[in-house]
């Protein structure tokens, strides 16, 4: 029985999740190596111009793994609205006018419960007995448990980093978190991780340190989980003395597909109840509609800040950004939030300078705040 | 390198055809016989309005051609002002610069697939096949991959443009200058300057990261197939030739009429327009460069658009274009 | 007796105004309304719609504030501002379509009451729709059900009229002036055929397209719009690849459009304009390169945007057209043939 080479797309530590549902399903995985410019360039080269970052990037991962001898490709897709539905298809149609040989298996996850994944997941199985649904049984659990355990991680890093004293320690702690959870493929050892990773974050040394600022991050979901898209901006931000608080993640998507996750539906809410001002009504596809319910949500406990990140012509999320925008200028929320597009133009020293300067807005306008000029 | 070609112009017998190629930076004229032969060809670097340097292109040839005056049964123009120069000397054709690159380049490079054509303000590649064109594009919103970024960049860096070539020649390093667009390009250009490399490997990332936007930008999709040529003004340039050979791989071949090629092709054209109507010329002739032409403008009120509508009289009133209206009430 | 003044209902002459306007304003005037329409796209609307707009959005959402800024100074009791959610069964319109009355009511100020319309064939028909937007109006059932059905009768009447060839604005002369059993005559041209595919509000809009059908009539091409097509072939969905169905509405017209023009043999070329940072475009104009590639048919798609200069669009139009002409009459230059192409040829 042969076992099938399978790759998928990078999106930051998530590849640890991706492994386990591959190889789980006794599939061989194969990862290209982390994004970067040089994998980046093929990518631009064959996709559309006005396409969305995401894509460009996704492909040039497929084609750096394709060029190493991979023979399946697994991507997932949706029904709609955004354009990330047609991403699967409109890819295979490239690379196979490239000449490629390949299978694309694609992951229909508008509604995970419609069980579709069961099949994409058996169809990687070299084994086809029965002995099979309990590999599907397993790997989804061990999937659902890593992408826990990556939420945690990414997590503890954002809130930790900016508290560190070693410059540099969280990331370390984190990037070996992501290879413990790589090696453990058992269901009990993973649960065990959990604490530990937990301990391992609070045993970096930190300081206590006046005026850090809460950040809340969101956005699109994979320019804001990419370090390489978004220039890693969580680092930065933590680096520059913010506590990063980020509710998105593989697994809050995940739960969500399952219709299971009440805090988004508690964004819904956020986001529905306000129609008067524009808040949007329905899913418009990519994260609009839970953008919105998030920046209401942390304007109303007193972050400090709002960073919004997403592909540069991304159609949903520019919608909340109009409105967001609309928003603060009216002072409905006093929340100022900041917008970073993202695509293969922006230029990192562009971008850090107004990281930077956002975050001496944020810290300036907190010092007024405290002392005394605070509007009641 | 040949940018102005003078034959003895007193042994010439024949029909002959005018080109007028009107650029953004410089407006080429060329004068073809019957059988296709490059006769005269001259350039003037366009000083502002295109009516000025059409002047003195013809001024010049008044000097120099004015027997063969007579001897000019058609004449077409090309590039971006070519209604305007169409209008001015009373050409028989206007046509796009496209066609006119094409026609000429199949003419003399016989069996060529690919045109690579760089001017100052925008970009193009044609792509043919036994001498018809199969498919072309344009450089579309942005201005990167065009002279016109080289020559900012270049007086960024202090270097004149003519020197490129020789001092990208010299380069040992590879310094990749991202972004596709000209602003990123220059911001990195910058940061890349303030991190220490040297002027001749920059200029040599330059040529590269031109021709890197170039070929994702206007040549995306397409399959360059050789013989591949290189036309228009940046073609002068060694340091981009160089860098098209490293990225496409095979020969690129730069003929001698490069920059005159757009006229050679306008008047080719005008042969073929003259030929098959069989119809006479407007052409007014050589002494057009002592005509007065007064180009004028106003602002139609008719509606909220306010379009700038403007037009050019002649010495004695006579209003012979107008343009810029949207709606077409004053079109001429 | 009270004389009832009619109130005054708006609509921007943007985004679905170029595919839907017939409907609607039959379906506003029987429920007693007079409708407003916004003036021309010009400069000004689009000047204005830029300074509403946040710049990363396409330029027909710009165009929409421009329209909607402008309804506002014409003193209207109501603005209709639709949400197309899905116009056939398992497609989605784009985003932005989907949270449009959010958007406008989430940016602007001083709005006067909106009057929704959710249209989502996925989970409602499209009379639950009609009832919706009455029962804003507070009409009566009866009276949506009358305007109902002969807006929907207009509507048909209209698209029917642009299948025979007319242009949006010839059969809007046609819809605003009552008259019955129009039948158009042909068009004379030189027997080069061209297709103009595109979203409504680029393709008849005059101004966005820089009078792109004025340009192609002078050089006296024969000109088809997805509306001149045949009604049945946007019936099916089509198919992107064997696993995907293609999902977005504006899109699917447009494909559907493109699939039967690439069976056409007398097609001689291409035109598709989308717009600047347009989402779904970017995507459907990758496909239509690669099959049009494929197929050997000449193909250029014209990016739009408030920047874009006439002068790029125009030479690019002319060098197609030239293209397109040159090579059916096989006009070629090389050093042995000099145009030897015979004069029965040219008449075309």
């Amino acid at each position: 029985m042969m076992r099938l080479k399978v790759t998928f797309p990078h999106m930051g530590y998530n590849w640890v999740c991706f492994k386990t549902l591959v190889e789980g399903m006794g599939a061989e995985a194969f990862l290209p190596d982390y994004n970067n410019v040089k994998q980046l360039d093929p990518g631009l080269k064959h996709s559309p111009e006005w396409i969305c970052f995401p894509f460009k990037v996704t492909l040039g991962n497929f084609i750096a793994a394709l060029e190493d001898g991979c023979k399946v490709i697994a991507m997932a897709t949706d029904c709609g609205p955004c354009r990330f539905g047609f991403y699967y298809a409109v890819q295979e149609r490239i690379l196979r006018d490239l000449g490629y040989d390949f299978e694309m298996k694609y992951l229909p996850q508008g509604d995970l419960l419609t069980f579709e994944w069961v099949d994409l997941l058996k169809s990687l199985c070299p084994d086809k007995s029965l002995f099979n649904n309990y590999l599907v049984f397993r790997t989804a659990r061990l999937f659902l448990m890593k992408c826990q355990l990556v939420q945690d991680i990414e997590k503890y890093e954002g809130l930790t980093r900016c508290y560190e004293i070693n410059p540099g320690e969280t990331t370390q702690i984190a990037k070996k978190c992501v290879q413990m959870v790589d090696a453990a493929n058992r269901y009990y050892k993973l649960r065990q991780l959990r604490s530990r990773i937990r301990r391992m974050f609070r045993e970096i040394p930190q300081r206590k340190r006046n005026g850090t600022l809460k950040v809340g991050l969101t956005g699109e979901i994979h320019v804001t989980l990419d370090p390489f898209t978004n220039h890693d901006i969580k680092r930065k931000l933590g680096e520059l003395g913010c506590e990063v608080h980020m509710d998105l993640s593989l697994y809050d998507w995940i739960v969500h597909k399952f219709h299971l996750n009440f805090h988004r539906k508690y964004l819904e809410y956020l986001s529905k109840t306000h129609k008067k001002i524009g808040g949007l009504q329905m899913d418009i596809g990519g994260e609009a509609y839970w953008v919105l319910g998030e920046y209401i949500n942390w304007a109303k406990r007193g972050f400090d800040g709002f960073v919004h990140t997403y592909p540069f012509t991304c159609m949903p999320e520019i919608t909340a950004k109009s409105i967001i925008t609309k928003w603060y200028g009216d002072r409905i929320f006093d929340l100022p939030p900041a917008f970073f597009p993202f695509d293969e133009h922006a230029g990192e020293a562009g971008f850090v300078t107004r990281l930077e300067a956002y975050v001496e807005l944020l810290k300036t306008r907190k010092e007024k705040m405290k002392n005394g000029t605070r509007r009641n | 390198m040949v940018l102005v070609e003078t034959k003895v112009p007193s042994d010439i017998e024949g029909d002959l055809y005018l080109g007028i190629d009107v650029g953004s930076v410089s407006t080429k004229f060329a004068i073809i016989n019957d059988n296709m032969e490059l006769i005269y060809a001259t350039w003037a670097r366009s000083q502002g309005s295109p009516i000025k340097s059409v002047q003195k292109g013809f001024e010049e040839m008044k000097n120099s051609l004015d027997s063969i005056e007579s001897q000019i049964r058609g004449v077409g123009t090309t590039g971006s002002a070519r209604y305007l120069t169409k209008a001015l000397v009373g050409a028989d054709i206007a046509k796009t610069e496209i066609i006119a690159h094409a026609v000429a380049a199949s003419y003399y490079i016989p069996g060529v697939r690919t045109i690579l054509e760089i001017g100052g303000q925008d970009s193009k590649v044609i792509l043919l096949k036994d001498g018809i064109i199969t498919d072309f594009a344009m450089n579309t919103i942005c201005a990167a991959g065009t002279g016109s970024f080289l020559d900012h960049q270049a007086h960024r860096l202090g270097v004149p443009i003519e020197k490129f070539g020789e001092l990208a020649a010299k380069s040992t390093v590879d310094v990749v200058i991202a972004g596709r667009c000209t602003v990123f390009a220059e911001s990195d250009m910058i940061h890349k300057q303030q991190m220490g490399h040297s002027k001749e490997d920059i200029i040599k990332g330059l040529c590269e990261a031109l021709v890197r936007n170039y070929l994702n930008n206007v040549c995306k999709g397409k399959k360059l197939e050789p013989p591949i040529t290189f036309q228009g003004g940046v073609a002068a340039n060694s340091g981009i030739r160089r860098a098209f050979e490293k990225e496409l791989g095979c020969e690129i071949i730069v003929h001698k009429y490069f920059l005159t090629m757009g006229a050679i092709g306008a008047a080719m054209l005008a042969r073929e327009h003259v030929l098959h109507e069989d119809i006479k010329t407007n052409f007014r002739g050589f002494r057009v460069s002592d005509m007065k032409f007064i180009p004028k403008a106003f602002n139609c009120k008719d509606c909220p658009n306010q379009c700038e509508v403007t037009y050019v009289e002649k010495g004695d009133g006579e209003i012979i274009a107008r343009w810029g209206d949207r709606c077409g009430k004053w079109s001429l | 007796m009270v004389v009832e003044i009619k109130k005054k209902i708006g609509i921007p002459r943007s985004l679905l105004y170029y595919k839907y306007f017939p409907l609607w304003k039959t379906f506003f005037e029987e429920l007693g309304l007079e409708v407003v329409v916004s003036d021309k796209s010009n400069s000004k609307i689009v000047e204005i719609g830029g300074r509403y707009a946040i710049d990363e959005i396409c330029i027909p959402l710009k165009l929409y504030y421009g329209h909607l800024v402008n309804l506002l100074e014409k003193d209207i009791d109501y603005i209709f501002v639709p949400r197309y959610i899905s116009t056939t069964f398992g497609t989605y319109m784009c985003p932005k379509f989907l949270g449009l009355p959010d958007l406008i009511r989430g940016t602007m100020d001083n709005l006067p009451p909106i009057i929704e319309m959710d249209v989502d064939l996925r989970k409602k028909p499209k009379y639950a729709s009609a009832i919706q937007t009455g029962r804003q109006l507070h009409r009566s059932l009866r009276q949506i059900r009358k305007a109902y059905e002969k807006a929907i009768k207009t509507y048909h009447y209209f698209r029917n009229l642009m299948v025979k060839g007319l242009t949006f604005q010839q059969a809007m002369n046609i819809i605003n002036k009552n008259i019955e059993n129009f039948e158009p005559k042909p068009r004379k041209h030189n027997g080069v055929k061209i297709a103009v595919i595109g979203h409504g509000y680029n393709i008849h809009d005059p101004f966005i397209n820089m009078n792109l059908f004025k340009k192609l009539r002078s050089m006296k091409v024969q000109v088809v719009t997805l509306e001149n097509l045949p009604l049945e072939i946007f019936k099916k969905q089509t198919i992107i690849t064997n696993t995907l169905k293609n999902y977005w509405g504006n899109e699917e017209e447009i494909l559907s459009a493109v699939n039967y023009l690439f069976q056409d043999k007398t097609l001689d070329g291409l035109i598709f304009i989308c717009s600047f940072c347009c989402g779904p475009d970017s995507l459907i104009d990758e496909l239509i390169t690669r099959d049009a590639k494929k197929l050997n048919i000449p193909y250029i798609s014209l990016v739009l945007d408030e920047h874009s200069g006439q002068a790029g669009v125009i030479t690019r139009i002319e060098a197609f057209v030239d293209m397109i002409i040159r090579k059916k009459r096989g006009q070629k230059i090389t050093k042995e043939v000099l145009i030897q192409t015979p004069p029965s040829q040219f008449q075309g």
